[in-house]
């Protein structure tokens, strides 16, 4: 340990084989990621921000918001279950609803029969995966249309902060990404994506809350933080506004920063991180033509 | 003829009074990287506390878009790394190397332009970020221009360090020159693949993150921690004999384990990758024991005067125990999916910056600024005080960090709790973390002021300009200083 170069050597090891795992690794894994083509709408996913909303991204950066927001969902388990959608066109509903009673899902007749007729409905819920797919089989076996469910869950998630925990996909597009280490504020990776009566505009929901009335409550919310949401710690970016006329107007930063904030969605089922299957509806008998 | 002359007496002058060497403008040199890790501290902690006041009191400073929280806070990080612990890391670093080698400072000259240089970019990088110029990657805030300044003023200062090892008269290294050397290493490494993948030709996406990660956990692990453990090792070292297999073991793990321990899990990166970092943190409590174990025998039997510049470098590694510990809990995902993004987050980091870097420096330029300027302090006195001021200031932040964070992030994971109310649980324990805060700056503040009232009175005793300017030939003498 009396040799300089010895030490250096020693380090220089040491850090090459970190520099490869933290930094080489990843790259040469993720670094040639493309866009993933959705099935459901054949769209691309993630597309390029407009012009506007990636000048929205710099400000984002530029005023720190990343210090106060994180933009990355977490999501610690998956529960599985068991649907019922329904009843196949040849299936028995008593058989269907031997089933339900002998493996426990319905108390009883009534009960198993009220289940068929208010499908899709979850027989059985945060159960293991074999379970859920046994009972699905079994459903179906009996005539029932049955599948397998799952739920993501987290904290993150039951805040409504996202529908699956945020992947690497998601970020292919942003110049800097903003994954943040402090909540001092709530998550914003799908700010854009919520419901905005539930948790965005809780002054004011209805079924009329638009996208105009959306980016109103963001304007006000970044003048004035306390006006909209009493308590929060979040100062006041009125520099971004101008004075004119006696009243706040955004200038085309804050315009930039309230688009940024509304393209901020994770909202995408990927291979890797997919969201859950909302329930189908029951199909209803019409007298259009086949397909 | 003249002034070498004059330099050749100087020498001979501090050899007959036992007095290091430490060459021809090396005094300076030091002084001016310490002083302007003084100057930067003092920056550091004016922005932390406001930053820290800003968290419960949004109303601070809310007109001045400079100073809000989203500048304030990676300025207060930048001050304190580059401006504070890298400079006074860095003069001690050739302190130790000139006096442990018994050689003098080499290069000395380069030294000054290097801290200049260094100096610069740090003004421009800390104005950058409040002019809304930050990167937004963190620790790596500067843009690319400060940067490439601090990285040829850091080859100015590094490279005579190199220079004066490599000269050094006394040949078997003690292991606080190992961490040292180890520091240097890694720095520009570090420094260089961080600004050229994040910042000249960033990589894509979630790649930045885990580039991101590498260089946070490098500069903690491999530059700040090793700076500091030299200090702590020099001071332990310095009263007893230091078991060399525990620390060269305890070396190595931590040189080894290092670099990979900055990603916790959720992040959005490939799994495998969270949970090979989560290993390494684990791994980082390896070092931090056995350096405990090898180092704190030394405090035993009041061989280091705790309550003194000796108790710093006790608060230090005790400071990197915690900070061991706590990283390494942090990195289970049951654990990490509540105190993750919690004010625990920012104790850990106070442990480390604060804690473990913070109090080991200050240590150190107790140390190294009397013997420098060959001038004892003003007010020794003073140095209990700052070491009580500090030492209960960093438990009391610390500690309400930790219960902030453990509150806040319960109440964030019962999810009948509105968000705003979950935030305003641990915001009392954020008061008392301002109140520690406060009390480790006004420790600081003696500190400041035992500085100027030595730089003072050595203008009383000579011509302290003419020294500054001059170099060793015009060094005030001994005089009152230490013998």
């Amino acid at each position: 340990m009396n040799q300089g170069p010895f030490i250096f050597l020693g380090c220089f090891a040491a850090m090459a084989l970190s520099w490869f795992g933290m930094v080489l690794a990843p790259q040469l894994q993720l670094g040639g990621a493309l866009p993933v083509r959705l099935e459901e709408t054949n769209a691309l996913y993630p597309s390029a921000r407009p012009g506007l909303a990636q000048r929205g991204a710099e400000v984002y950066r530029e005023q720190g918001c990343n210090q106060c927001h994180s933009q990355q969902v977490r999501q610690e388990s998956v529960a599985f279950g068991t649907r019922l959608n329904g009843m196949k066109e040849d299936g028995d509903a008593n058989a269907v609803v031997a089933a339900l009673l002998h493996f426990k899902l319905a108390p009883d007749e009534k009960s198993a029969a009220q289940m068929i007729a208010k499908a899709p409905v979850t027989v059985e819920q945060n159960i293991a995966v074999e379970r859920a797919s046994f009972l699905a089989a079994k459903l179906s076996d009996a005539g029932a249309n049955a599948a397998v469910t799952f739920t993501n869950l987290g904290p993150d998630l039951s805040r409504g902060w996202g529908s699956r925990f945020s992947a690497a996909q998601d970020y292919l597009y942003d110049a800097t990404v903003l994954t943040g280490d402090r909540r001092h504020g709530p998550d914003l990776a799908n700010i854009g994506a919520r419901q905005p009566g539930h948790f965005a505009a809780s002054w004011k929901f209805a079924s009329t809350n638009g996208v105009d009335e959306l980016r109103a409550w963001h304007f006000k919310h970044l003048a004035d933080p306390r006006s909209v949401s009493p308590g929060s710690t979040m100062p006041s970016y009125k520099w971004l506004f101008e004075e004119k006329g006696g009243k706040l107007r955004p200038k085309t930063d804050a315009e930039a920063l309230v688009a940024y904030l509304m393209s901020l969605r994770q909202d995408v089922s990927l291979p890797n991180a997919p969201l859950p299957a909302p329930p189908q509806p029951p199909v209803v008998a019409t007298n259009a033509p086949a397909q | 003829m003249q002034a070498a002359a004059s330099q050749s007496n100087a020498a001979s002058n501090a050899a007959s009074n036992g007095v290091h060497d430490f060459g021809c403008l090396g005094p300076q040199a030091i002084l001016y990287l310490a002083g302007a890790g003084v100057f930067w501290l003092t920056a550091a902690l004016f922005l932390t506390l406001t930053a820290s006041l800003q968290l419960f009191a949004p109303g601070f400073m809310e007109g001045c878009p400079w100073l809000h929280f989203g500048h304030v806070r990676p300025a207060a990080q930048a001050a304190f790394i580059y401006g504070f612990a890298s400079q006074a890391g860095l003069a001690f670093v050739l302190w130790l190397f000139s006096c442990e080698g018994k050689t003098a400072v080499k290069a000395a000259g380069p030294v000054l332009l290097g801290t200049f240089l260094w100096n610069l970019g740090v003004t421009y990088g800390v104005t950058k970020i409040a002019c809304c110029g930050g990167t937004g990657f963190q620790w790596l805030e500067f843009p690319l221009g400060a940067s490439r300044l601090m990285l040829i003023g850091y080859l100015f200062v590094a490279v005579p360090a190199l220079m004066t090892h490599r000269a050094r008269t006394v040949w078997a290294t003690a292991p606080s020159q190992w961490f040292a050397l180890a520091a240097l290493f890694a720095f520009p490494w570090l420094f260089i693949t961080a600004n050229w993948l994040l910042l000249a030709e960033p990589v894509r996406g979630v790649v930045q993150v885990s580039t991101n990660a590498w260089f946070v956990a490098g500069l903690s692990n491999l530059w700040l921690a090793p700076l500091a453990l030299s200090v702590v090792l020099h001071g332990a070292g310095s009263v007893s004999n230091l078991n060399r297999g525990m620390l060269a073991f305890a070396f190595w793990v931590l040189v080894a384990v290092g670099a990979w321990t900055g990603l916790l899990p959720g992040a959005p990166v490939p799994a495998w990758l969270s949970s090979l970092s989560g290993a390494f943190a684990v791994a980082l409590v390896i070092p931090a024991v056995f350096i405990v174990a090898a180092v704190l025998p030394a405090f035993a039997g009041g061989r280091i005067a705790l309550f003194g510049a000796g108790g710093f470098g006790f608060v230090a590694v005790k400071s990197f125990a915690w900070y061991a510990f706590l990283s390494a809990a942090v990195s289970f995902p049951a654990v990490n999916s509540v105190l993750g993004f919690t004010p625990f987050m920012d104790a850990i980091q106070v442990s480390l910056l604060f804690g473990l870097a913070g109090m080991a420096l200050l240590g150190a330029l107790y140390r190294v600024l009397p013997d420098i300027l060959d001038a004892p302090l003003p007010k020794p006195g003073w140095v209990t005080l700052h070491f009580l001021l500090s030492g209960a200031g960093l438990a009391l932040w610390i500690g309400a960090l930790l219960v902030a964070g453990v509150a806040r992030g319960m109440e964030l994971n019962d999810v009948s709790k509105p968000f705003l109310d979950a935030m305003a649980t641990g915001r009392p324990f954020l008061v008392l973390a301002l109140a520690g805060c406060a009390l480790f700056t006004a420790g600081f503040a003696l500190f400041g002021f035992n500085f100027a009232l030595q730089l003072w009175s050595l203008r009383t005793r000579c011509n302290c300009a003419e020294w500054l300017a001059a170099g060793e030939s015009s060094k005030p003498s001994a005089a009152g200083g230490r013998s």
